[in-house]
């Protein structure tokens, strides 16, 4: 019995070795996974404050307002480009978590390629950004990343405890607290990054949006970019350094690869098949050149059947 | 300015002479006088301790009677008296080299318990002697009356010389001439009248001396100095110092004075020396030498013999080079050599151990004759400077041959060695010296390879002669020349192989001949087999040097075998090592580029393995007489390693050097078995060394540069490596040999296979090989008792461990809709359960349960997703909670408890919200109706009644909690806020009703609990809710709780009997 259960165990490690040798293996090596393991974990302990010293929609509102007016002080907004953002994301709001948050979309004049969101539902978007994508598709994918960060509240986890401690008399207190915070959740921001895609990729996705815009995004961004696709390490120590250092460097960063990020945005619509197997979806590469939201026109050449 | 140097040395010569015969003089009379009080003390004690009353003639002998015998006194100053030393004028022919005779013993008659009697000291110690000599007359007439005065004449005569130099513009010869024989004839006369008187006898030997010094030098001027020369025929003038010289030899025997004669002939050297060069200045020393050495020997003043030969050589030195035509002077030299080698023939054939200074005569004389020779013919007629060597050879030869017959070697003890033989006038010092003047006479004469020819003709010839004669020092002398003739031909003889060739083939057959001739001579033997050694080293091309070197180690070792004889034996063994350098450095040269490799190497390394190994078979084989045990053993031991090295040479030279380690590998794998089958046994421990050298291989050359991209043949080569290792651990194992650390080799084994399966795999292949491997030596070792290797099986399983976090789940990869994830951890995760249970009672099982428990969760994590994970570690956790409670198994009750935790927390930090879902709220829902489900489960599953101890009481109570408090959580983030109060107490019921059916009091405190906080709730959101909520709340909660306490109250004994 022992050695029919060896040799089955073999037999089933062999058929292992093989299955993994054949398709498309991955040949990627890195510490990722005790990272995302590690992430997980305090990620876990660190809701449990979070949720217990959680802000009202209304004071996080009223937070951003306040954050939102020193950023506007010093930048340009476009106000017609600021109408046809806010009419994008009219159709990616409905399926947010926290509706009682009013969320707000600004243009910036600003040739970089780049959004951000802070807290309270202040969305801002580069020109640059608006120029870069190829398609009102692209574009709600954007608005719909920035749209998770408040919806998941990351923007207002990185003051909340400032918040709190302020209405509680001790602001010192919250400061370092939430220096604390930022010490501990290192490793956050790519995974909340990687987080927001998947919510964005979802509001876009149910908003009808095509599902393969944030994938192409990426890999348009990783050319724009020049970031170096991974490589995969042929020699034992170059794997060993590969690992680790590639792993520390993973930690560290503030956004993900956009090579990762493609692949997440893949694996997202090939687990989610059947669910968009047979529907159409909007590209809007007209709507984004004309400045007009799918919303108000629609071009019936802009979708695809999936 | 030269004269006045000259004579300060000689002053300086004549004082230390002088101090040394006053020295040894003195010595003597404190020794006498030593000798004289410790009798005198002797004869005082005695004298003092005779019992009164009794004759002194009998007295020792009753003491001898009565008295045991007492033991001999002993005193750390001078117990023993010195022996009657001579006078100066006695001969001292032989020096007393024994201790000196025992003095006679005074016995005293003493009663027994009488201490022994003590020696009183001998006497004033030597300073205080020689302070009251000082105070003594003898000692200041000593000096002032002797050595002042001939200091005196000595300064007079040379005054007189330069007088008569200074006066020669005013006077003519005659006058000079009478000048000179009138002062010298004053002194003497002066002195033959003072000497009579007692009292200036010491100062008249001055004014003899002196006296005749002058007159001899006069007569010398009367011919040789211009200014003096009344004579004009050199004979006429030779002759008149001759009679000069025998009257002064005839004057100085009256006196039998070794000092005053030895002052006379200085004075009569010195002066020759300072003369003008002529012939008859230098024949003028032949008579005064012929007279001192005369008188030397009749009155055996040895130590003027000395003197007279430093003088007489010395002041031939002094002339410096004359235009005398060489075989003139060589005529002259000859004659002195020969005046001082008669005076040591006679003195050798006295027989007679040698004084310190008659030692020197010898050698001085040799080295004044021949340097004087060599002087002469080199500046005269160098082409005749060999012939001059071999004729100063020959007459040394024949001095060997007159000392055989006057200092034979039998009068020599047989504990005297060579060097006392030469000093004491045996024949071995002249012989040695015409070996010397032989070989310069040969190397004078021929060059290169002749000349090489001739010394071991030269050395032959020694040989031959010592062994016709049989004595040892000739043929030690023909061995020291074929040394020398040897380090000839290898220092100066060029171009190489030329001039070598047929010297060193000469030089074989001579020493084997020798060695032939003499069967004690084993060093011939050894040199001849060097010889042919270096022969084949000249004329051998380098690429076969080694066969070649193998080829005579061969062949000298058969006759050794033969013949049984263990010089030849061991010479094979010598070009056995010697061959093997030859190998080495072959190779090397090949290695570095400095050679072109062989066109077949194989041959010449086969062919020497061959003959090595042939080594180790006779030693294996042979009878008993032809070896001795320790030579058996070294010869096996030796040359199995020579065989070992070879064939490691030969792998080397003939396997690509991507495969060197391998083959290596495989070579030790054979080696291994002829150890391990005996043939001979050293096989064995050298495989480990040809192990080590082929792991060392594989590292630098397979495993240091090792890609997974590469040639597949390449990188297949560390799983060969680990295969054969295997396969070498395996083999001692079979062999029961456990003494040996098959460890060691399966550790290397297993780290070849770890990295060849890394390098030929995909990287999401090689967590399941590894397992696989780890599997095997788990098994191999548990099944065989081999802890060590089992120990690598964990190795493997820990490596493997890590391998899958850092390769398998991160993978992303799938094959047939089956994620690779899946397909390769699933596989490790059964293998680990397999290790864990086939383990039983190790201490590693529990590493490999919670190893595999961790894997199953982290599996789950990446394939499902963070949030998603939570379904498959609740049922997961239900799973191992089952088989825990069923088998007993605490280590997976324990992993429930904490996947149960784990899917907790994670359900509570996400509210089972999965960003990559788009399922939404159904998803959410639905995900945390299944944990909740799960947990509640794990509740029903834990036994109601305590079975466990400890902290495992509370199992229950631990699910049915998380339970209540995901579901609490689940309603708070999917109801609204309005009819959140009554969803809750909706919970509250169910948990209530649910309570009692399954009697668990848990289900029922919570649905308590829960009611509690409806209230807290309500009364917070009465502020805030809208009415209509507030209104609907409270009347449903209120309905909640009024039926709740209906229930309890009305069915009260019956949920009694739940409780």
């Amino acid at each position: 019995m022992k050695n029919m259960r060896l040799v089955i165990i073999l037999a089933a490690l062999a058929g292992g070795a093989i299955l993994g040798a054949l398709g498309q293996p991955d040949r990627r090596v890195s510490l990722a996974s005790v990272i995302d393991l590690w992430t997980d974990a305090v990620r876990d302990a660190d809701q449990i404050p979070m949720q217990a010293t959680r802000s009202s929609d209304a004071e996080e509102m009223q937070l951003g307002d306040d954050i939102a007016k020193e950023v506007l002080a010093v930048n340009q907004e476009d106000p017609a480009l600021s109408i046809y953002v806010t009419g994008v994301a009219a159709k990616l709001l409905p399926k947010v978590d926290r509706p009682g948050i009013r969320y707000k979309f600004h243009v910036i004049e600003s040739p970089a390629i780049n959004a951000f969101a802070i807290p309270g539902g202040h969305v801002f978007v580069n020109r640059g950004l608006i120029d870069f994508v190829d398609s009102e598709a692209q574009l709600a994918a954007v608005l719909g990343h920035e749209i998770s960060h408040v919806d998941y509240r990351h923007c207002i986890e990185r003051y909340q405890y400032e918040v709190k401690m302020k209405k509680l008399g001790v602001p010192e207190a919250g400061w370092v607290l939430a220096f604390a915070r930022q010490v501990v959740t290192l490793g956050f921001s790519p995974k909340q990054e990687l987080d927001a895609d998947a919510h964005g990729e979802m509001l876009a996705t149910q908003a009808g949006y095509n599902p393969n815009a944030a994938a192409t995004l990426f890999w348009k961004m990783q050319k724009a970019f020049n970031e170096a696709p991974r490589s995969s390490p042929n020699t034992p120590d170059a794997e060993a350094v590969s690992t680790v250092a590639g792993g520390l460097t993973d930690f560290f960063r503030s956004h993900p690869p956009s090579q990762d990020r493609a692949e997440a945005m893949n694996n997202i619509v090939t687990h989610n098949n059947t669910r968009l197997t047979g529907r159409r979806f909007y590209d809007g590469v007209k709507n984004l050149h004309q400045r007009l939201p799918w919303s108000q026109k629609e071009f019936p050449d802009e979708f695809r059947q999936f | 300015m030269e004269f006045v140097v000259f004579l300060l040395f000689a002053v300086i010569g004549v004082f230390i002479l002088r101090w040394l015969i006053i020295r040894g003089r003195f010595q003597r009379i404190e020794e006498r006088i030593n000798l004289l009080e410790f009798e005198l003390e002797q004869l005082k004690a005695s004298r003092t301790r005779l019992p009164a009353g009794l004759p002194e003639a009998q007295a020792p002998a009753q003491a001898r009677e009565e008295a045991p015998a007492p033991e001999p006194v002993v005193t750390a100053t001078p117990a023993a008296p010195p022996p009657p030393i001579p006078t100066w004028e006695e001969p001292i022919l032989e020096r007393p080299p024994q201790l000196p005779p025992p003095l006679p013993v005074f016995e005293p008659y003493q009663p027994a318990p009488e201490p022994p009697p003590i020696l009183e000291p001998a006497g004033p110690t030597f300073s205080e002697r020689m302070r009251e000599k000082f105070s003594q007359d003898e000692w200041e007439a000593l000096v002032g009356g002797s050595l002042l005065n001939k200091l005196g004449a000595l300064i007079f005569i040379i005054g007189l010389a330069y007088g008569v130099s200074y006066l020669y513009p005013y006077m003519t010869p005659w006058q000079r001439a009478a000048l000179g024989l009138a002062v010298s004839l004053t002194m003497l006369i002066s002195g033959v009248f003072v000497e009579r008187k007692e009292r200036y006898r010491v100062f008249s030997r001055g004014l003899l001396g002196g006296g005749w010094a002058g007159l001899y030098f006069t007569t010398y001027a009367m011919h040789a100095v211009d200014a003096t020369r009344v004579i004009d025929s050199p004979w006429a003038g030779g002759i008149a110092l001759i009679l000069v010289a025998c009257g002064m030899i005839a004057h100085s025997l009256r006196y039998r004075s070794q000092t005053l004669t030895a002052l006379a002939y200085f004075i009569a050297f010195a002066t020759l020396a300072i003369t003008p060069v002529t012939t008859l200045s230098v024949v003028a020393l032949v008579p005064l030498a012929a007279s001192l050495l005369f008188i030397a020997v009749r009155f055996n003043w040895s130590s003027m013999a000395l003197f007279g030969l430093i003088a007489t050589w010395g002041t031939l030195i002094s002339r410096g080079s004359s235009d005398a035509p060489a075989s003139q002077a060589q005529f002259l030299f000859t004659i002195y050599w020969l005046l001082f080698e008669a005076f040591d023939l006679l003195r050798a054939r006295q027989r007679t151990a040698y004084a310190w200074w008659e030692s020197l005569i010898q050698p001085l004389n040799a080295l004044a004759f021949a340097g004087l020779t060599y002087l002469k013919w080199s500046t005269s007629a160098p082409q005749h400077l060999a012939l001059m060597a071999a004729l100063v050879a020959a007459a040394y030869l024949a001095s060997a041959v007159l000392r055989t017959r006057l200092r034979p070697p039998s009068s020599f003890s047989d504990d005297q060695n060579t060097l006392t033989r030469i000093l004491w006038g045996g024949y071995e010092g002249p012989i040695t010296i015409a070996a010397a003047l032989s070989a310069a006479a040969v190397l004078l004469k021929f060059h290169g390879m002749w000349a090489t020819f001739g010394l071991l003709a030269e050395a032959e010839c020694l040989f031959l002669a010592g062994l016709y004669f049989r004595q040892a020092y000739p043929r030690q002398l023909g061995a020291t020349l074929f040394l020398v003739d040897a380090v000839k031909m290898l220092w100066t003889d060029q171009p190489v192989p030329l001039a070598w060739t047929w010297p060193t083939t000469a030089m074989a057959a001579l020493f084997y001949l020798n060695r032939y001739l003499q069967r004690s001579a084993i060093l011939y033997g050894y040199a001849a087999s060097a010889a042919c050694a270096v022969l084949i080293g000249i004329r051998v091309p380098e690429p076969h040097l080694g066969v070649a070197w193998f080829g005579l180690a061969s062949a000298l070792f058969a006759f050794g075998w033969l013949r049984r004889l263990e010089d030849f034996r061991y010479q094979a063994y010598g070009a056995a090592v010697i061959a093997l350098f030859g190998t080495g450095i072959h190779q090397g040269n090949v290695a570095a580029g400095v050679q072109p490799p062989a066109r077949f190497p194989w041959i010449a390394l086969s062919a020497s393995a061959l003959a090595a190994y042939l080594g180790v078979w006779s030693a294996l084989r042979s009878a008993d007489d032809r070896f001795g045990e320790s030579e058996r053993n070294w010869l096996r031991t030796s040359a199995s390693w020579a065989v070992s090295a070879l064939l490691a040479t030969l792998v080397w030279r003939i396997v690509p050097a991507d495969y060197l380690g391998l083959g290596w590998l495989v070579l030790a794998l054979a080696l291994l078995e002829l150890g391990l089958r005996e043939l001979p046994p050293e096989f064995k421990s050298q495989s480990f060394a040809v192990f080590a050298l082929g792991a060392c291989g594989v590292l630098v050359s397979n495993i240091v540069p090792v890609h997974n991209d590469g040639p597949v043949a390449l990188r297949l080569i560390p799983v060969w490596s680990a295969l054969v290792a295997y396969a070498f651990a395996a083999r001692l194992q079979m062999a029961r040999d456990k003494a040996i650390g098959i460890t060691a080799f399966s550790s290397v084994a297993t780290f070849f296979a770890a990295i060849g399966l890394w390098a030929i795999l995909p990287p999401a292949a090689v967590g399941p090989a590894y397992a696989a491997l780890a599997l095997l030596l788990v098994e191999t070792g548990l099944s065989f008792e081999l802890p060590g290797v089992a120990a690598q099986g964990h190795i493997m399983s820990v490596v493997t461990f890590g391998r899958l976090f850092v390769a398998n789940f991160v993978t992303s990869g799938s094959t047939a809709f089956l994620s690779h994830r899946v397909v390769t951890v699933a596989p490790v995760i059964a293998g680990f359960y397999h290790l864990w249970r086939r383990l039983g009672d190790s201490r590693f099982a529990r590493y490999y349960v919670h190893a595999a428990a961790i894997l199953v969760v982290a599996l789950m994590r990446f394939e499902l997703g963070r949030t998603y994970a939570v379904l498959g570690w609740a049922a997961f956790a239900i799973i191992v909670l089952i088989l825990g409670q069923r088998r007993d198994w605490p280590d997976l009750r324990w992993q429930s408890y904490i996947i149960a935790g784990l899917a907790f927390a994670r359900g509570v930090a996400t509210g089972f919200n999965s960003p990559d879902s788009f399922s939404g709220a159904t998803g959410r829902i639905g995900v945390a109706a299944i944990v909740i489900a799960c947990l509640y489960a794990a509740q029903l599953l834990v036994p109601q009644s305590p079975r466990r101890e400890g902290i495992e009481r509370f199992a229950r109570t631990y699910f049915s909690v998380l339970g209540t408090v995901l579901l609490t959580l689940l309603l708070f983030h999917e109801v609204s806020g309005g009819i959140l109060t009554v969803a809750w107490g909706l919970e509250g019921v169910g948990l209530l009703i649910a309570g009692f059916p399954l009697r668990d009091r848990v289900l029922r405190l919570s649905g308590l609990f829960m009611f509690l906080i409806c209230i807290l709730k309500l009364c917070l959101d009465l502020r805030n809710m809208e009415q209509i909520y507030v209104i609907l709340t409270c009347i449903v909660l209120g309905l909640l709780l009024i039926s709740v306490s209906w229930v309890y109250t009305r069915y009260r004994e019956r949920i009694q009997r739940f409780l």
